[in-house]
């Protein structure tokens, strides 16, 4: 009885564990594999931090630190993420409801370039850039 | 790019590695005692390193921002340091404790041990393919990498001058009061980089997930035996989501990693205490701390860490337990000043603490419980609820229908569990209890939804302490060696 116990213990317990870990560690790579397939291009920060970079330069050049940012989008599901990427791809410029510089981003989705600003709301378009991003201006009062 | 990223990490090891031998110079306890001094330099090193940026952003930046003043402290403090230690400084050794190191891990290798070597490679083989493929397949992180992490990186390393815009109130920087070593660390790795190269935060979340399966597994080689120590690494790697969850580059691996090097250091300061040795408390309350500079979870391990030690050394009388006190404390002021300063003078408070904090910030009004506190809490429904969550959620992490906990823990109801073991142990035991404890407060007075609120964050919580509990678990359970005697005692018996 000791014996079985011991075998138990020292072999059959730890064996399963050793066996049921290795299990889990091969089925998660094929599931990684699986998963790459489906959504090959799960990483839209990288696309916005490429697209962006000229922005974010220009903002920097002209001494930006907090720039006003408009999106068509407010009411979409993805309206919080398009937030968080396009902050993360202008940072150290923090995007909000005011602008320090005079200066207002833009995202006007599915619209004409400049549509979705302009003379009517006081602004003046500077540059249009990659996937619906305009940078606009705010006329002197 | 290389140079810089690997000059600041040579920089963080070199400085994590002195500290650790000047404050544990005792045993070398063979090829696992360096490992385990290799994996606690790693996480020490990015820990000191992380704190001193933070504190040339408070205190320098406003005179310069030339980076040089960053670096040569950092670099002048490592040879400072390197000087102390080759002066023998620390390099004293205990005796006793060499005895009592050496017997767990001495010994020929035999064919089972290279076995598990082999295994224990294999699924570290698995485990490095999973980090790349999932480093490669998102290279900014996750969710919570990009928006905070990583976030906060890139006002330290590209907006130095005005670093504090990172902690605006924002709907694009949620939770400005969350520690800062992740952020620090690679914004300090993409300053030495000169760029905010994708491979700095990957690195930081590999060597981190690393040393975690280092830790655990060294210190267990140590304290039980070579073959306790190869099979908890085979389990460690195993729970595959804690790898991926690395790989995501999210601060809950760096936290585990610190929780489970506190336990062991504990764990080896009670195999062989003396004064030789106090310095492992002073390294076990220092990690302890950093786990409250990497999340604010990690603030309640620091305190039930500290406080249910000094309690269990009571039972020595006041002198123990002030003793044990001091030790830790004195490792973890250094990192509590520097968390404190963050709290009180950049990021006020506990975010999640704060009465109407989330409401005010875009989108996260959507996600708002509107019940009370009190509500909530006479609410029984909810009780369960979150039990049944947890209690899913331990049994089935890690596997589809059944994890790698059940199996654990039948282990350990199988082993020959000692009491002398369960007394080395109960302490550890207890901090994990209540962290659970702990989590699952939160839950009840949680100002979000709910079911919301578990879905996006339960599974990350247990994984925090998963290190530690296999850790734990092992002490009680592993070591073949009474086994092997008692065996040969009963057959001597026959």
């Amino acid at each position: 009885m000791t014996e079985i116990l011991l075998l138990v213990r020292n072999r059959i317990v730890p064996g399963l564990l050793i066996v049921f870990s290795l299990y889990h560690g091969v089925i998660s790579l094929l599931e990684e594999r699986t998963r790459e397939r489906i959504d090959p291009n799960p990483d839209p920060v990288r696309a916005y931090a490429e697209s962006y970079r000229s922005l974010r330069d220009t903002l920097a050049g002209r001494g930006c630190l907090r720039v006003r940012y408009i999106s068509d989008t407010a009411d979409a599901p993805s309206w919080f993420e398009d937030y968080v990427w396009m902050q993360y791809a202008l940072a150290p410029i923090v995007i909000g409801d005011s602008s320090d510089c005079r200066l207002v981003v833009v995202r006007r989705r599915g619209l004409p370039a400049g549509s979705a600003a302009g003379p009517s709301q006081g602004l003046v378009l500077i540059r249009d850039y990659d996937n619906d991003v305009s940078l606009f201006s705010e006329q002197a009062q | 790019m290389i140079p810089g990223l690997s000059t600041s990490l040579l920089v963080a090891f070199l400085l994590g590695f002195l500290a650790v031998r000047l404050a544990w110079p005792a045993p070398s306890a063979g090829n696992a005692g360096r490992v385990l001094r290799g994996c606690l330099a790693v996480g020490f090193g990015l820990g000191i390193t992380s704190c001193w940026f933070f504190w040339w952003f408070c205190l320098v930046t406003a005179r310069t921002t030339w980076f040089g003043s960053a670096v040569i402290p950092e670099v002048l403090a490592a040879a400072a340091l390197g000087i102390v230690w080759r002066r023998g400084w620390g390099t004293r050794r205990s005796g006793a404790a060499e005895a009592e190191y050496a017997e767990a891990d001495g010994g020929r290798l035999t064919l089972t041990d290279w076995l598990l070597g082999g295994l224990l490679l294999a699924m570290g083989g698995c485990a490095l393919v999973l980090f790349a493929r999932t480093s490669l397949w998102r290279p900014n992180g996750d969710y919570d990498a990009v928006a905070v992490w990583n976030m906060r990186a890139r006002f330290f390393a590209l907006g130095t001058d005005h670093w504090r815009s990172a902690f605006a109130a924002s709907p694009g920087l949620p939770h400005p009061d969350y520690p800062l070593l992740i952020p620090a660390t690679v914004g300090r790795l993409w300053k030495y980089m000169g760029n905010e190269a994708r491979v700095g935060p990957a690195v930081v979340g590999f060597l981190f997930t690393l040393s975690s399966l280092g830790v655990v597994s060294a210190s267990l080689a140590i304290l039980r035996g070579r073959r306790a120590g190869l099979v908890a690494g085979i389990v460690v790697l195993g729970m595959t989501p804690f790898v991926a969850l690395g790989a995501a580059q999210y601060a809950d691996v760096p936290m585990a990693f610190f929780a489970v090097s506190a336990i062991a250091l504990a764990a080896l300061w009670d195999t062989a205490p003396g004064d030789l040795q106090r310095g492992l408390l002073i390294l076990a309350g220092a990690a302890a701390a950093f786990c409250a500079w990497t999340k604010n979870e990690g603030l309640l391990f620091f305190v039930l860490f500290v406080a249910v030690r000094v309690v269990c050394s009571l039972r020595g009388g006041w002198r123990s337990g002030s003793r044990e006190a001091a030790a830790l404390l004195a490792g973890a002021l250094p990192v509590l000043i520097t968390l404190a300063y963050f709290k009180l003078r950049i990021a006020a408070g506990i975010y999640y603490l704060k009465v109407g904090s989330y409401a005010g910030n875009g989108p996260m009004g959507a996600f708002l419980d509107p019940a009370t506190t009190a509500q909530k809490l006479r609410d029984a429904s909810r009780y369960w609820t979150i039990a049944r969550a947890m209690a899913a959620e331990i049994f089935r992490l890690g596997g589809r229908v059944l994890g790698l906990a059940p199996l654990l823990l039948l282990y350990l109801l199988v082993a020959n569990t000692k009491r002398q073991r369960l007394r080395e142990v109960a302490g550890s035991v207890l901090v994990l209890a209540l962290m659970l404890a702990g989590y699952f407060a939160v839950y009840l007075t949680t100002p979000l939804i709910l079911s919301l609120h578990l879905e996006t964050s339960l599974s990350r919580l247990l994984l925090q302490l998963w290190p530690g509990s296999v850790f734990v678990i092992f002490m009680l359970a592993g070591g073949r060696s009474q086994d092997r005697m008692r065996l040969q005692t009963d057959a001597a018996k026959t």
